[in-house]
């Protein structure tokens, strides 16, 4: 089993630097906060961040994933939004005491596919960067090891226990567990599928921290990095003008109202 | 609850076999089965045989030989590719995990995968408490499992305060404690001392006396050879061989199955004895034959 999100492909998009790649997905996201134009999440998915997706070979797995997360949010937010958004008054239809209010749309839809564009731009920086090259990245820009160690952790976390609650739930089924049927069947599923998993997660935790103590974590000099980062000067300026510009944004947002509509 | 306990407690000292097992005999039927994983690595190879019903077999053979792949399709963990898997006259195709356990008890090698109640007891009687076995008998079978299984010192336990080779054994004993007609064993000597290896064997014994089929996952030849009357030897998805203990004489199998002969087999082979006998017993009522003839 594949126990980190990383898909390991040959392309362009992968060989860039993972600083460069983040401040891609950084810029998007903050384009999207920060222009106010309904469209703009919409346009810079279809238009950025699938090309990119393209570029990397990795575009069935960033769509289906942002999709698979997205989907019921949005259908969620659609719903509660559009039937109770503070100070609406464009009533579109009503069932019973309930009124559809359009204002109260229109702020799922900004909402939902902002989401969609971060959750796209991660997934774009995730599926196409080695978990070590992005710690690697993290300390050589200064980031202390041990934090670069637990957001490496993190990311890598997920697949794991995806894999250990697969484990667990074949386990529970084998002694005769029913996992399926009703909703009062799925509720008392959910004490033997959790507790074995975070016990587990705990046991874990104190293991890998002594594994860790156990190959000199703490040491406290600099440590030498099996894989080597490929940097060029025209990656360091796209990043430089990437962060320039979203700052730029942010404060461009603050004091002038960037109404586009 | 405590009652029963006392109760069950001095008469299990003279064996359980008052417990007459009202199992089904149920043969196990598998037909040209092919699986491969989702990655596409093709661990299982057009595999047929039947295990009939009190049989007790262990499947042996190199990592990655398909062996721990075949025994999960015994109790629908994995469906096959290609293929049936009949669990009496039940198709595993067409039954949930949770239904199959009703036929087949299945003893995972991770325990840490299952354990969660608060003490040794109730979980042991989890697996029989989702097969709605009734209140009394539940008891019974659980002060039944803790004896057959060494754990009645630790039966309020909880069950991660133990050792893991005792955590082992509560896997073990919730097995018991479901009572199945077929039971399947995924390396069941791993962490076991020469005592725990003891215990293994008597549990086998009074598996034996119930008719219960074992089909046991090993890396552990002796342990095989010893407590096995069956091997099934996997290679690269397939079975090789199947009979008794003879067939790690043939170099040809051992080969191919990427094996090691038992150290009795290696033994007879130095001292040039053509048929390698494969267990102490056999070994010595050997050596009294070649002496007589001498």
């Amino acid at each position: 089993m594949n126990q980190s999100f990383y898909l390991d492909r040959a392309s362009g998009w992968h060989a860039l630097h993972p600083l460069t790649k983040i401040a891609v997905a950084f810029a998007l996201s903050v384009t999207a906060f920060c222009v106010r134009w309904d469209f703009i999440s919409v346009a810079l998915f279809v238009f950025v961040v699938i090309p990119f997706a393209v570029w990397g070979n990795i575009w069935r797995p960033v769509l289906r994933a942002t999709f698979t997360v997205i989907l019921p949010l949005a259908v969620s937010l659609a719903l509660i939004q559009g039937f109770f958004f503070p100070g609406a008054q464009d009533v579109l239809f009503q069932i019973g005491p309930f009124a559809l209010k359009r204002e109260g749309l229109e702020f799922a839809f900004v909402t939902g596919t902002r989401l969609m564009l971060i959750a796209g731009a991660g997934l774009l920086v995730v599926y196409a960067t080695h978990p070590a090259d992005l710690a690697l990245a993290l300390v050589q820009a200064g980031a202390p090891y041990p934090l670069a160690y637990i957001i490496v952790t993190a990311i890598q976390l997920l697949p794991e226990m995806q894999a250990r609650a697969d484990g667990i739930l074949k386990a529970q089924q084998a002694r005769g567990l029913e996992t399926t049927g009703s909703l009062r069947v799925r509720v008392s599923a959910l004490l033997p599928l959790l507790a074995p998993l975070v016990y587990g997660a705990l046991e874990n935790v104190q293991e890998r921290a002594l594994a860790l103590d156990a190959r000199a974590f703490r040491a406290p000099r600099a440590k030498t990095s099996w894989r080597v980062l490929r940097d060029t000067l025209a990656q360091r300026a796209l990043r430089w003008l990437l962060v320039m510009f979203s700052i730029l944004l942010i404060v461009a947002s603050v004091f002038v109202p960037l109404f586009i509509r | 609850m405590i009652f029963i306990f006392d109760f069950f407690q001095p008469h299990h000292s003279h064996g359980t076999s008052n417990f007459k097992n009202s199992n089904p005999k149920l043969n196990l039927q598998l037909s040209n089965l092919d699986f491969a994983y989702p990655n596409g690595t093709r661990a299982l190879n057009d595999v047929s045989l039947e295990i009939r019903a009190g049989s007790r077999i262990a499947v042996i053979g190199q990592n990655g030989a398909g062996k721990t792949t075949l025994v999960k399709h015994l109790n629908g963990l994995l469906k096959p590719t290609r293929g049936d898997v009949l669990i009496g006259d039940w198709n595993t195709r067409e039954h949930s995990i949770a239904q199959l356990a009703r036929r087949v008890g299945f003893v995972f090698q991770n325990p840490d995968d299952q354990l969660f109640k608060t003490s040794v007891r109730e979980e042991i009687a989890f697996g029989p408490t989702n097969l709605q076995v009734a209140a009394g008998e539940l008891e019974a079978r659980v002060a039944r499992a803790l004896e057959l299984c060494g754990l009645q010192n630790v039966r309020d336990t909880h069950p991660y305060d133990l050792q893991l080779w005792q955590r082992r054994w509560v896997t073990i004993a919730s097995v018991v404690a479901m009572q199945t007609p077929i039971v399947v064993l995924d390396e069941p000597t791993t962490g076991q001392d020469a005592f725990g290896l003891q215990r293994l064997a008597d549990l086998l014994e009074q598996w034996e006396r119930e008719h219960v089929t074992v089909i046991a996952v090993t890396h552990d030849l002796d342990f095989a050879v010893e407590q096995f009357p069956e091997l099934l030897v996997m290679a690269q998805g397939q079975v090789i061989a199947r009979g008794d203990a003879r067939v790690l004489n043939d170099e040809s199998v051992l080969k191919r199955a990427g094996l090691d002969a038992p150290q009795l087999v290696r033994l007879a082979n130095a001292l040039g004895w053509a048929d390698a006998p494969v267990n102490v017993r056999a070994f010595v009522a050997h050596l009294a034959q070649s002496k007589n003839t001498d």
